[in-house]
């Protein structure tokens, strides 16, 4: 399975975290909250079509509200490819990290 | 407030949105509406408009990227269904392909013709500052351009107009050019200094500052070739002899780069002016010699009408000088598009570019060739699509937006117009080289790499093409209900009409291009086996220095017995003659004067049409006996022509025959008045052997033989006379092999059409005629209900294109000969037999198919 890369394991991660109220408002709020950039919709959905396309998640119509002008929520799941692929990266990044502490980074290679 | 979502939304904002995510995105705008509300339940209505339309602008470049991304991923599934849909119909496809293919072939030759006729002298860097002056003169009643000018003009000039920055003259000279023991008879070229200066030539060897001095000489690196060998050639000297048998020495100075054939300035071996000078014995003063082409180097802002004004300060003294040839003006002409007028210029020794009727005619029959592939393509992919009309009507039934069908049809075209593009390339180098291989003076040459404004022409073609083709299918049927689509064979019965006349017009153009060629190759065969009003056959000429070397030849020769008849003459029939002034009974005409020696009259078989022919044994010096052609006794309006007198160049003359009109100028250009008379014995130029029994190769073999006995100093240079008849014939072939290259090209297009047209419309009607069949319809009767309407359409095709190509071709021979064939049906009618021999041929095979398949094939229910 090849790796996921950074922008897609923050989007799985953010949806994976939404449970079943994943869609395009939670999910921007959630990155903003996640990575402490400011996220907007327009720049989400062609990441989310990617990730489709590449079967990490899915979607389906969900129900709507007054305040959306009655139009309805697509609401995103992470898939069991997904899912896969995020367990796959967080070994990965064990393996990475094994031994490095946050201080022998901040020392650098001086001492 | 939660009643009503839309309340206190920015108009601008809500109309923002929706154009970016258009209604199969609704989420999305729902996406956004509840960021609004978000706002307003923050923020109050003020300020949640303003947050919301920030918050827009500031997703703006995203937007755009999910726009661009939304499209690339759409067209991706365009091509991908527009392959899977070419794919299904091979042979449309295929058709098409090589159908637009060739047509853009030639279409794409007819650009090549006109770009190499535009690049003509573009090379010199100077050109925009280099005019030619030529003089005015009535010819025929016609004016024309002279390109002779006095050798003391431009000097002169150029001293008195401070506009004039330099000037350089060129002077065209044939003589015998020795090196060791090579020798040829050459025409070298004579140029001032400075010519080096003015025009670009590049070198290939040495350095052209050396041309300075009386003895220097700049050959072209085929001639380097042809005299050195692999030596070099710097240094080494050439040796001209000249006509009265002096001899020069020249060294030479460097060596010019092959001149390319889109330049006006052809030379091989250029020599200094100023030895021109000394050969003839004048000098830059001199008014009464010509130079044979000069030009000026003016500077940046010069005005050319005030040059023009200026010159004709000069024409004093030019009528002063030469009263023989009296300019009427003189003016200058620029370097550049001097080439495309150069072949209506009298006395010119510079190269003529492309004839603007050739390149018209290529451009014109491309884009009809082109016109034609289209009306196919359009004709095919109607037909083609009536049987996709069911997958768009489910198409729009599921939802699917016009626009989305409009972008599939002509994502289709547009790939099969990109194939079509690439098949066409690739046949355009070798559409190119044929045309070259039949144009010896021209280079034609497809360089895609090396100019790009072929790509421009290409893109162009290309959108043109595709967008031409595709516009009907792709508007039409996308508008067409979903009901009537579903439905089925309503809209292809609906259209019947339209496809009728595309197809007549197709096949009228078909017809046209047919007709023309027909015509053409009928004017070849007329012009190859006319009469010309004189013999060119079996005859060998030997150019001659004096009347002694031709009483040698007479005497070696005549007892050969091949040979039939020996001639001298200063002239020769069809090929050169002089323009005078003649005078009679106070009117003064332009006349050509053929001045014939010993035999001639005979050798040439002038046709007397009353009177006698000139008895050489009369010699009077008071007056010269002449015979004057048909034209001039029309044109002078003589009733009793014979025992007129008339003056040329104070010579008086009487005429005591008349002889039939000639063609001494090819079929180019009409009778024009002539006058024949003997030659002075001293003044012969030509020796004329005639002979029979034998072929002109093997005559001009033995003669050839005999002349280095006879003259083992000078090179020989006899010919046999049908060789200078050789250009006008392979003029003439050339059109021909053109005509029927077009004509095959657009036939197999057409049939290709047809073929596929036929194809669709039995299938169309498959049920139909498996219902007759079943009624007991014969086989017969299925062919005629099949090709009925065909025949039709191909009866209205043959009238229009008969019509069509009637005066087509006529206006192309005007443009180009003088005297054409006489009119004939039989090109016409032969044109219509082909046309429908080749059509049925198309036909019939799926007439057969259809008319002898089993009723229960066609029957059966899907």
């Amino acid at each position: 399975m090849p790796l996921l890369s950074r922008t897609e394991e923050t989007f799985l991660l953010a949806i994976w975290r939404l449970k079943d109220n994943a869609y395009g408002v939670t999910i921007t709020d959630k990155l903003t909250e996640l990575t402490g950039a400011r996220w907007r919709l327009g720049g989400i959905y062609v990441p989310l079509e990617r990730l489709t396309k590449k079967g990490y998640i899915s979607s389906y119509l969900g129900n709507s509200t007054n305040l959306r002008g009655g139009r309805s929520k697509r609401l995103y799941k992470v898939t069991e490819t997904g899912l896969a692929a995020l367990v796959e990266t967080k070994n990965m990044d064990k393996n990475l990290w094994e031994d490095i502490s946050l201080n022998t980074l901040e020392e650098g290679y001086g001492k | 407030m939660e009643n009503n979502p839309k309340k206190g939304l920015s108009k601008l904002s809500l109309w923002l949105i929706k154009k970016i995510f258009g209604a199969t995105h609704d989420e999305k705008v729902g996406d956004h509406l509840e960021i609004y509300y978000g706002f307003l339940e923050e923020k109050g209505p003020l300020a949640a408009k303003l947050l919301f339309l920030n918050y827009i602008l500031l997703s703006l470049p995203e937007y755009f990227t999910f726009k661009f991304y939304r499209s690339a991923s759409m067209f991706k599934n365009y091509v991908m269904i527009a392959f899977r849909n070419l794919a299904k119909e091979k042979a449309y496809s295929l058709i098409n392909i090589f159908g637009l293919g060739a047509a853009l072939s030639t279409a794409l030759f007819g650009y090549v013709n006109y770009d190499f006729s535009q690049s003509y002298d573009k090379q010199h860097l100077n050109a925009e500052n280099i005019y030619r002056i030529e003089g005015a003169i009535t010819l025929n009643k016609a004016s024309h351009g002279y390109g002779r000018v006095p050798m003391g003009l431009a000097p002169r000039a150029a001293n008195e107009m401070p506009e004039i920055n330099d000037y350089t003259r060129l002077s065209r000279m044939s003589g015998v050019v020795k090196f060791d023991d090579k020798v040829f008879n050459e025409s070298v070229y004579f140029a001032d200094y400075n010519f080096f200066d003015i025009f670009t030539f590049p070198s290939a060897n040495g350095d052209l500052r050396e041309f300075s001095n009386i003895s220097k000489v700049v050959i072209t690196n085929e001639y380097a070739v042809k005299y050195f060998g692999s030596e070099n050639p710097l240094g080494k000297d050439l040796i001209l002899i000249t006509g009265e048998g002096k001899k020069y020495i020249f060294n030479v100075a460097a060596v010019v780069e092959n001149i390319p054939m889109n330049s006006s300035i052809n030379f091989d071996i250029l020599l200094p002016y100023e030895r021109y000078q000394e050969i003839r014995e004048v000098d830059d003063s001199s008014w009464k010699v010509w130079s044979d082409a000069v030009f000026l180097y003016l500077e940046d802002n010069a005005s050319v009408t005030e040059i023009n004004r200026k010159l004709e300060d000069y024409l004093v003294l030019q009528h002063e000088a030469m009263p023989e040839r009296k300019f009427e003006r003189m003016f200058i002409k620029n370097l550049i598009g001097l080439a495309n007028t150069s072949q209506d210029v009298s006395g010119n020794i510079l190269m003529s570019g492309v004839p603007v009727s050739a390149v018209i005619s290529s451009i014109v029959t491309g884009i009809m060739i082109l016109l034609v592939a289209c009306f196919n393509f359009l004709q095919t992919s109607i037909s083609a699509v009536s049987k996709r009309l069911k997958e768009i009507g489910v198409r729009k039934a599921i939802g699917g937006h016009r626009k989305q069908i409009v972008a599939q049809f002509y994502v289709e075209n547009f790939i099969l117009c990109l194939f079509a593009l690439i098949v066409g390339v690739i046949m355009s180098y070798w559409v190119t080289d044929y045309f070259d291989s039949m144009w010896p003076t021209m280079d034609f040459q497809f360089r895609l790499l090396e100019n790009p404004d072929i790509f421009l022409v290409l893109a162009g073609l290309l959108v043109l093409t595709s967008l031409v083709s595709g516009l009907y299918p792709a508007l039409y049927i996308s508008k067409s209900n979903p009901v009537t689509a579903l439905k089925g064979d309503k809209f292809a019965a609906n259209k019947g009409m339209l496809k009728k006349i595309l197809f007549t017009g197709q096949f009228s153009l078909a017809m046209m291009t047919i007709v023309i060629t027909f015509v053409l190759h009928n004017n070849t065969s007329y012009q190859q086996t006319a009469e010309i009003g004189f013999n060119r056959d079996n005859n060998i000429i030997l150019p001659i220095n004096s009347s002694e070397e031709y009483e040698l030849i007479k005497n070696t020769l005549g007892s050969n017995p091949f040979v039939e008849n020996i001639a001298s003459s200063k002239h020769l029939a069809g090929w050169n003659w002089q323009n005078v002034k003649m005078e009679s009974e106070g009117n003064k005409t332009d006349v050509s004067i053929l001045e014939g020696g010993e035999n001639y009259f005979e050798i040439s078989g002038f046709k007397l049409v009353e009177g006698e022919e000139i008895d050489p044994n009369i010699k009077s010096i008071s007056q010269k006996s002449a015979l004057v052609n048909r034209k001039l006794v029309e044109e002078l309006e003589w009733d009793s022509p014979l025992n007129r007198t008339f003056r040329i160049n104070d010579q008086e003359f009487v005429v005591i025959g008349v002889i039939e009109n000639f063609l001494h100028n090819g079929f180019w250009r009409e009778f024009e008045p002539f006058v024949f008379a003997l030659a002075d014995r001293e003044s012969v130029k030509f020796s004329v052997v005639n002979y029979s029994n034998t072929t002109a190769t093997n005559m001009n073999d033995i003669i050839k033989t005999k002349w280095k006995i006879l003259f083992p100093e000078v090179p020989y240079s006899g010919f046999p006379v049908e060789e200078v008849f050789e250009s006008q014939m392979s003029v003439n072939e050339s059109i021909k092999k053109g005509a029927i290259f077009n004509a095959i090209m657009t036939l197999i297009i057409s049939c290709m059409g047809l073929y596929a047209l036929v194809s669709m419309s039995v299938l169309r009607r498959k049920k139909e005629l498996g219902i007759r069949k079943v009624l007991g319809a014969s086989t017969k009767n299925m062919a005629g209900i099949i090709s009925g309407e065909f025949v039709v359409m191909l009866v209205i095709s043959s009238v229009v294109g008969c019509v069509g190509g009637y005066y087509l071709v006529n206006m192309l021979l005007s443009a180009i000969f003088a005297h054409t064939a006489p009119f004939s049906y039989t090109p016409f009618i032969i044109s219509t037999i082909m046309l429908f021999f080749i059509a049925s041929l198309t036909i019939s095979s799926h007439v057969y198919k259809a008319a002898t398949s089993n009723p229960v094939e066609s029957l059966r229910y899907e």
